[in-house]
């Protein structure tokens, strides 16, 4: 200490190391997945004659995907805070991956999952099609077999496949981490409200103060697709000025988000 | 000698005096209140507090020690019955009997084998006898039982917990549908027509909800008509909701199912801190008549029709069939079925967006009520409704979507 070189060698040495570590941490947060915006139609007025703050506000929104398609029964949040706008408050580099749940899964168990494109194996299209997947998937024969073992009947065994099912993490464990991953998110950024599109894309939300929120699904929906994050106003819940306006939300085409990462 | 005898007639006499005695007097206090009347003051002359009487022949799950133990401490997961319960095509591992004796007998060896007649017997026996075994109906299968005059006197202990949001979740899909696929699994029962106009896609409520058909196999041919009250309603007024195990156990049975494990009741059955409200909630449309019209006799599918603030919606109608459910139940992923104020769907979803039945030009079916009412506040609104009709208040969700002004 009694040598000023050394400490200024000292002190230098620790801001590098520091300077290091900040930069590490904010990687460490990793980079966001594409994103998507959206566009008000038209821009959203409040009347003059609007109810107070406190009363209930409204939002209804229309969404589509890069190919006008409407974004059916998906998952959406209403919340406080842009999950984007700053940096480090959701941490995508957690987010979990499909792939990384199917250790141990066969071949023929992944072509199969891949064409269901599901978060579990409870999808409810995939009963009608087990008895077929109990003649091609090993996985699924093994839990027919352990279900005809114990519940004697051919019948049961088909129906509860499920349960006998050996490999958990492909079962279910993707969907459990992507529900908390999802949930850890929503509170971080303020979640207000989840709700879910319907068959056209839209979605009607109300029962919150009128104010300024951002909406997102926080998650994408698919490999590579974007997450969303607009600004949208809710309104007072009268009708005339609720319906009046019409979010439309338009990614960008995949191409071009896949471009972008 | 003579003492000897008069003492030992006396004796006799005292004791026929005694053994009949008691005889005549619960015979004679049998069918009448009166003597319990007369007993009652002795009790609360008492200067210290009594003892609560506890009623043995009243099975409770709300009591503190029955709280304390864990649900398969005494039930067991699967009943050893559960393949004679139901026909052999429907059968599957279930909780479908009473707990064994020996599951009471830890706590209740003295109940067991208090009198000639335990009370404790008649939680589970029609006749308390050793040689009798009839017993009444277990609560599970829930059809069987609720048709059974048990129910009647047995409210339930238990509400049911199922959170939408996380089998929405589950069994939603990632990408939307392709049209090859879209109708194949799993499409109504109900709209298999001749020329079907449209096949609705899986959205995942039907796996469990479907309209509820009084009338199997005869088309929707009529709507709910205010001019003629007293004619049959049509089908599809309410949906189906599961009652059984049969679409949860599919999914959380012990074997190595997903949790709450079929073994686990609590994770479903929440306990009720009080009794369970009745059926019938004062403020809502329909009745107990309205739902005999309706054909209902089920009394979950009453139930369901008890609560509604529309009576006369029909789930069936073929408008309404082929509207997503998430269009109008647009609160899908906080709906808590313990709280009914979050199954109530807003009046915006009868047309807010769409025109369907609120519109100023042409004016559709609310607005049209709306100003009959407002030029006569006697108008009663047979259009959606039955008892609320006549109601004396408008609600302002009504006022506000047809533009009225609001709490005036």
């Amino acid at each position: 200490m009694r040598n000023p070189r050394l400490r200024r060698l000292t002190k230098a040495a620790m801001f590098s190391v520091f300077v290091l570590l900040c930069a590490y941490a904010a990687r460490a947060q990793g980079s966001p997945p594409p994103v998507a915006t959206c566009q008000p139609s038209p821009t959203p007025l409040v009347i003059k004659d609007a109810p107070a703050a406190s009363e209930a506000g409204g939002i209804r929104l229309f969404l589509f995907d890069a190919e006008k398609k409407p974004v059916a029964r998906k998952r959406f949040f209403l919340l406080r805070q842009s999950p984007l706008a700053t940096p480090g408050v959701i941490n995508w580099l957690t987010m979990p991956k499909r792939a990384d749940y199917l250790q141990g899964a066969s071949p023929q168990l992944r072509e199969w999952l891949a064409r269901h494109d599901c978060d579990s194996i409870y999808c409810p299209e995939f009963e009608s099609e087990f008895p077929e997947a109990v003649k091609t998937v090993p996985e699924f024969k093994r839990a027919y077999e352990d279900g005809l073992r114990k519940y004697r009947s051919e019948r049961l065994a088909l129906k509860w496949l499920a349960v006998n099912f050996p490999l958990k993490n492909v079962r279910s464990e993707y969907f459990k981490r992507k529900r908390a991953w999802i949930e850890e998110a929503a509170q971080k950024t303020g979640r207000v409200v989840s709700f879910m599109t319907d068959e056209k894309g839209r979605a009607i939300m109300t029962g919150f103060p009128p104010g300024d929120y951002y909406i997102s699904n926080l998650f994408p929906f698919e490999e590579g697709g974007p997450v969303w994050d607009c600004k949208v106003k809710a309104l007072p819940p009268n009708p005339r000025q609720m319906w009046a306006v019409t979010y439309v939300f338009t990614p960008a085409a995949r191409q071009t988000a896949q471009a972008e990462r | 000698m003579r003492h000897r005898r008069l003492t030992l007639v006396l004796l006799l006499l005292a004791a026929a005096a005694a053994f009949v005695g008691p005889r005549l007097s619960s015979s004679a206090a049998a069918p009448s209140v009166e003597p319990q009347q007369r007993r009652r003051p002795r009790r609360t002359r008492r200067a210290t507090p009594a003892r609560q009487r506890v009623d043995y022949s009243d099975f409770k799950h709300t009591s503190a020690a029955h709280r304390k133990a864990s649900c398969d401490s005494c039930h067991k997961t699967p009943s050893d019955n559960w393949a004679q319960v139901r026909t052999s095509d429907t059968a599957f591992p279930d909780i479908t009997d009473y707990p064994e004796h020996a599951s009471c007998l830890n706590c209740h060896r003295q109940q067991f084998f208090q009198g000639a007649r335990p009370a404790i017997c008649t939680v589970c026996h029609t006749v308390v006898s050793p040689r009798a075994g009839g017993r009444y109906p277990f609560a599970n299968p829930a059809e069987a039982f609720a048709r059974s005059e048990r129910s009647k006197k047995r409210p339930g202990e238990f509400g049911l917990v199922f959170p939408h949001d996380l089998h929405q979740d589950v069994m939603a899909r990632m990408s939307t549908p392709t049209d090859d696929v879209r109708g194949v699994a799993f499409v109504r029962a109900s709209f298999v027509q001749e020329t079907p106009k449209k096949v609705k896609p899986n959205d995942s409520c039907t796996t469990c909800h479907e309209p509820f058909r009084q009338h199997p196999g005869v088309p929707d041919a009529h709507e709910y008509d205010p001019a003629r009250p007293t004619e049959t309603l049509p089908d599809g007024i309410v949906m189906t909701t599961p009652t059984g195990h049969a679409s949860c156990f599919n999914c959380h049975w012990q074997d190595g199912g997903e949790k709450p494990l079929a073994s686990d009741c609590a994770g479903c059955h929440n306990l009720l801190a009080g009794p369970k409200p009745a059926a019938r909630v004062q403020g809502k449309d329909a009745d107990e008549q309205f739902a005999a019209r309706a054909g209902l006799t089920d009394p979950f599918l009453v139930r369901k029709l008890l609560r509604r603030d529309s009576a006369t919606f029909s789930h069936g109608n073929e408008s309404h069939a082929n509207i997503d459910c998430a269009t109008c139940h647009t609160r899908i992923p906080a709906l808590n079925t313990l709280d009914e104020t979050t199954l109530r769907v807003p009046i915006l979803s009868c047309g807010g967006g769409s025109g369907c039945h609120i519109n100023a030009k042409p004016r559709k079916i609310l607005n049209e009520e709306m100003d009959r009412r407002k030029e006569d506040p006697a108008f009663r609104c047979t259009r959606c409704h039955f008892n609320l009709a006549g109601s004396a208040v408008v609600p302002d969700s009504h006022k506000s979507a047809v533009g009225f002004p609001v709490g005036k």
